[in-house]
């Protein structure tokens, strides 16, 4: 999943699925550190395109503007 | 009977007989087809009456109202109604009937009834809300799923309106930085054009479909504007059905329209459908930060409990794995003793009988012996080394998993020269929450901070 084809729904989903089977003591110790990174890696995602303006939007708004 | 008149003369006697017997005012109910304003101000309509079942024009009469009287009547009409006074408009007004000689037949208007033309209105409304009922319709577009975080929003509005560039405002400058996409699908917001012209906006909306999140109708200001479209059916028809969910903002200070019944969801003004948009990516981001600070949390409890559980098994497996070894070696070397006993006995019975195989006997004992005795040492010398590995291992993922939750700790962020500003031990964002004279804690990677709001911007 590449920074802007991220979507918000499934990012929370896995994210919470991930925060549940932690709370749940169901991991060891590798399966762990991989799923801790996989969450860090989708809150940055997420995060970061709520904030950063999307140069590929960008362009498709305007070339709705010329119609 | 064979006198003859001029026309002149016949129109007198209809006049005469027309003010014998209609010499009162009457109230009259009838609907306004045409409408015309002169120079001098006076108002001249045509006035019909529809069959109910097939809408056919059953009755009309030209209807008049001098200036200084239309003058009053107007304001007073659209006041109390919020609706202009123009055609289509059923009313009920106190007229009398007068026959010109010239003119023919008019009825001249002194007064009207606004109460009637709401309640005319209002059954208009019901009607089309039942229609939209029955045809399934109404709720269509509030079933639709609305993104987590709508970013991309198509903005039916007028570029002019003050509520145009107040939702723009609004969005764009939210305090915690988010990104939307807004962009205008211009159209009417009032008046005769507006059904049609808000259509034609959602008509070039739909060919992008794929690409907006949302559909925004706002419209803001002019209090006693004419907001009758936003209660047509066709109009509430195509919003219902749209494929996008649509957020009114349409700013009625009366009941709703039906327009907000079929919108997705409905909010008072502008400004609020932006409000609505920005608190929609804090609620999400809220919820992805809890997650990622519940993750820290028990990665953090998980960490600490793996590193006492090595310890404790470090400290138990090396004695145990001795006090094995111990057992093992004795019971090998009670063994070996028993053998050697029987097999002197063994020997001794049948000295004679097996002199040249004791030698082979005796070799034989010797290798299951010694080969037990290889083993043991084997087991000496590498069950600590793979235990030892087994440790290091897992103490290697978690220190890999301590650097991973590290990314997520807050602790980092402040390590880097962030601090978290707190008024009463609650966090704010936002110059406006804080007051001059407020004694605000700030919150370092190392220590804290308390100052006192002397002066500050707000943007």
């Amino acid at each position: 999943m590449s920074d802007n084809q991220i979507k918000y729904g499934e990012a929370i989903k896995e994210i919470e699925q991930i925060l549940n089977q932690i709370e749940k003591e169901e991991l060891d110790v590798d399966d762990l550190t991989a799923k801790v990174k996989r969450a860090s890696e989708l809150l940055s995602l997420c995060r970061s395109k709520l904030r950063t303006t999307e140069q590929e939007v960008e362009k498709i708004m305007k070339e709705i503007e010329s119609e | 009977m064979d006198q003859e008149l001029t026309l002149l003369e016949l129109n007198r006697k209809i006049k005469d007989a027309i003010d014998q017997s209609f010499p009162l005012n009457y109230w009259v109910i009838a609907e306004i087809s045409e409408m015309k304003v002169n120079r001098k101000g006076h108002c001249y309509l045509e006035l019909v009456e529809k069959d109910e079942a097939d809408d056919r024009i059953i009755a009309k009469a030209r209807g008049m109202i001098w200036s200084y009287t239309f003058r009053m009547l107007k304001p007073y009409f659209e006041n109390a109604t919020g609706q202009e006074f123009k055609q289509g408009l059923k009313i009920m007004v106190q007229a009398s009937v007068e026959f010109h000689e010239l003119y023919g037949l008019s009825m001249h208007i002194s007064d009207i009834e606004p109460s009637y033309t709401l309640g005319d209105m209002a059954r208009k409304r019901m009607e089309t809300i039942r229609k939209l009922e029955e045809e399934g319709i109404l709720k269509m577009n509030r079933q639709l799923p609305l993104a987590q975080v709508p970013q991309k929003i198509a903005v039916v509005s007028s570029q002019t309106a003050a509520g145009y560039r107040d939702f723009m405002e609004q969005l764009h400058h939210n305090p915690y930085g988010y990104v939307f996409y807004a962009k205008l699908f211009p159209a009417f917001m009032q008046g005769d054009q507006a059904e049609s012209s808000i259509i034609q906006a959602l008509e070039k909306i739909y060919r992008h479909e794929d690409f907006f999140e949302a559909v925004a109708i706002i419209r803001g200001g002019g209090a006693q504007a004419d907001l009758s479209c936003f209660d047509q059916y066709t109009l509430a028809a195509h919003l219902a059905q749209f494929p996008l969910p649509v957020v009114s903002g349409i700013g009625h200070e009366k009941d709703e329209s039906v327009v907000d019944m079929v919108a997705h969801t409905k909010q008072k003004t502008p400004t609020a459908v932006a409000d609505f948009l920005v608190n929609r990516a804090y609620q999400f981001e809220d919820r992805l930060l809890q997650a990622r600070d519940r993750i820290v949390q028990q990665t953090n409890r998980f960490i600490q409990s793996e590193q006492q559980k090595h310890q404790n098994l470090s400290g138990r497996i090396v004695p145990n794995v001795n006090a094995l070894i111990d057992r093992t070696k004795t019971r090998l070397e009670r063994k070996a003793e028993k053998l050697t006993h029987l097999n002197q006995m063994f020997m001794a019975s049948q000295e004679q009988k097996l002199k040249d195989h004791s030698s082979r006997m005796a070799n034989t004992s010797q290798n299951v012996i010694q080969n037990a005795g290889y083993e043991l040492k084997h087991l000496e010398r590498n069950f600590p080394k793979s235990v030892e590995k087994y440790i290091s291992h897992t103490k290697k993922q978690l220190e890999n998993l301590e650097r991973a939750k590290n990314h997520l700790d807050p602790e980092n962020v402040l390590k880097r020269g962030f601090s978290i500003t707190q008024l009463n031990g609650r966090t704010i964002t936002s110059a406006d929450q804080a007051g001059e004279g407020d004694v605000l804690q700030t919150r370092l990677y190392k220590g804290y901070i308390e100052s006192t709001v002397n002066r500050k911007k707000e943007e």
